[in-house]
């Protein structure tokens, strides 16, 4: 039982969200390449679906925070997103389902930024430390 | 390709973006994965900005992708690499540096 069967969805009522999410979302199989893209992601990339289906777009790695990437699209402009990515089966194969945000936004992108030097800096110190402690030893 | 990598050394392809936080946050992270990986571990890292013919020819859409291009097969991983168990799990290295005398 799903949520959606729990609501009484139907195949053609999921069809919509997904098509009107405005997040970019694609499953991608087991190679690494991606089997689905739904409009926004078709719009985010600026790619032709019959142009993704079957990119290779490799295993999708996030943490459980979304991992912050940038795109290159097909129109050459350069997009910020946040990739979210979880564990799914599509056509009786494992398979992930990725969720791309477009973070481009200055705002946004900018408080991203600020997440990221901090992790950025921890990261350093962190290194620092083990340094450290290579050196005492 | 580098046909001379000895055969108990890893080559690792990072495709990074000129957007300076992400490419230098990737690079750490790769660090790590060095580490990790506890041998010999050559690693290219291309800007496509600086470089977009190559990510057209190499068919990158995200940025940072790392890309285990020896010992084969070809295998990728789009994210930001922080996970670097997941990260190595996914390009099959951590099982092929056990059976070639690697750490981790």
């Amino acid at each position: 039982v799903t949520v959606a069967s729990d609501a009484g969805l139907t195949a053609e009522q999921l069809q919509t969200i997904v098509e009107s999410a405005a997040d970019a979302i694609l499953v991608v199989d087991g190679d690494g390449a991606i089997r689905f893209v739904n409009p926004s992601g078709v719009e985010l990339l600026a790619r032709e679906t019959h142009e993704l289906v079957g990119f290779p777009f490799g295993h999708p790695v996030a943490t459980e925070r979304p991992a912050r990437i940038e795109l290159v699209t097909g129109n050459g402009q350069r997009r910020i997103a946040e990739l979210r990515a979880s564990a799914i089966e599509w056509q009786g194969a494992d398979a992930r389902l990725v969720i791309l945000r477009d973070v481009s936004d200055p705002v946004t992108e900018e408080v991203s930024r600020l997440h990221l030097h901090v992790r950025g800096l921890s990261l350093r110190l962190t290194e620092i430390e083990r340094r450290l402690r290579d050196v005492e030893d | 390709m580098s046909p001379e990598l000895p055969l108990n050394r890893v080559l690792l392809r990072l495709y990074v973006s000129g957007e300076a936080s992400l490419a230098l946050t990737a690079q750490d992270n790769i660090e790590r994965i060095r580490d990790a990986v506890g041998h010999a571990c050559e690693i290219e890292v291309i800007d496509v900005v600086a470089d977009p013919e190559v990510a057209e020819r190499d068919r990158i859409i995200i940025t940072p992708t790392l890309v285990r291009v020896e010992p084969p097969p070809h295998l990728r991983v789009a994210g930001d690499l922080a996970d670097v168990d997941a990260t190595l799990d996914a390009l099959g290295i951590r099982a092929w540096a056990r059976n070639h005398g690697g750490g981790s």
